[in-house]
């Protein structure tokens, strides 16, 4: 495992652990060196599960969010691997469901494949991951591309949880519904809910059946439901 | 990943200095001890170093090579934000790098309460 950036971690109820990354460099970098490298929920049980449909694609259990800035994340397989050159249009067909190509983009070659997303400045409302899923294989690496790029990495106390994300323009105003029973957003920016100020990278729980969210910086706010 | 190796030749010169005694203030007398380090990519510039026999010891010996190897790793324009020199092992090394199954395993996991309290989010 290579992990050479920091973190500010806060601990919710002993529920979900909400991490932020802060004063990342060009080049700093989380690697999965091994299957065995993969995350897991407080007592040490893999977060991992199939796809439904393409047994050599998981869903991914690290849930990186790109909050600010630009990253590129490559996946590399070797012989053994459940994933190989030959699923990679799966990968692809999974990726095009969700992936946002006006700011990403994607290549491959044998043994590998890599993405690079940018926050932009391009809104969208509540959807999951695009990297949901990702390939069964020995190697991940998630580099930072931009000085002060912000990644969250929620971790699970117990499994079972959701996450979903949404982009909003400066000056506009999105709504977020309750799900689940525990229900927390992340806040990218700053924001105003219902007449409140949020500061960025906040983290709130909402009890209401809905709140509205308004975006008060000068940036997209990229927001984080986290719901189990 | 960068492999720097070299070679270090340690020579007493037989030329006698002079100094003073920082302790009792006499003045004394040592030979001058040269180490050329010479790395083995004929790219790279050797280094020469110079100290008093009576000082010369294994730390400064290795802080000369650190040093040298610091330079090198600029020279070939090694990422600082990638590598670093490692002062033990006098190797470049990737900064991050965890290889104790146990730190891996505490970074797989969320940190128990031991390390980071539970607290309660502000409700909306």
């Amino acid at each position: 495992m290579i992990f050479n950036m920091d973190f500010t971690v806060e601990n919710f109820e002993n529920k979900i652990q909400i991490s932020v990354s802060r004063a990342t460099k060009v080049g700093q970098m989380i690697v999965r060196e091994s299957r065995e490298e993969r995350t897991k929920d407080g007592a040490g049980n893999f977060l991992f599960s199939p796809h439904p449909t393409y047994p050599s694609l998981l869903r991914a259990d690290n849930n990186y969010f790109l909050i600010e800035g630009s990253i590129r994340l490559r996946h590399d397989w070797k012989e053994g691997d459940n994933f190989s050159d030959a699923n990679k249009d799966d990968y692809r067909a999974v990726l095009d469901e969700h992936l946002e190509y006006h700011n990403s983009t994607y290549s491959d070659g044998p043994g590998w494949c890599e993405g690079t997303t940018t926050l932009g400045d391009t809104p969208c409302d509540w959807k999951q991951s695009p990297l949901m899923y990702e390939p069964d294989c020995y190697q991940t690496t998630l580099e930072i591309l931009e000085t002060n790029t912000r990644i969250l990495c929620p971790m699970q106390h117990e499994g079972g949880w959701s996450f979903e994300k949404a982009d909003v323009a400066p000056g506009t105003t999105i709504t977020a519904t309750k799900e689940g029973t525990d229900c927390f957003i992340f806040f990218g920016q700053a924001c105003n809910v219902n007449g409140t100020a949020v500061s960025k990278n906040a983290t709130k729980k909402i009890t209401s059946d809905s709140i509205n969210i308004e975006n008060v910086s000068t940036k997209l706010c990229r927001l984080v439901k986290i719901y189990k | 990943m960068y492999n720097i190796t070299w070679q270090k030749e340690i020579e007493d010169t037989g030329e006698v200095v002079r100094y003073v005694d920082d302790d009792t203030g006499e003045d004394k007398t040592s030979t001058l001890m040269t180490m050329v380090v010479t790395p083995d990519n004929p790219d790279l510039p050797v280094r020469t170093y110079a100290l008093r026999k009576n000082i010369l010891t294994d730390e400064h010996i290795k802080g000369f090579e650190y040093n040298c190897l610091l330079e090198w790793a600029t020279i070939l324009n090694v990422d600082p934000v990638k590598y670093k020199v490692d002062e033990e092992t006098l190797t470049i090394v990737l900064r991050g790098k965890v290889d104790d199954p146990q730190k891996i395993e505490k970074w797989l996991k969320p940190n128990g309460m031991q390390d980071v309290e539970a607290k309660d989010a502000e409700t909306l």
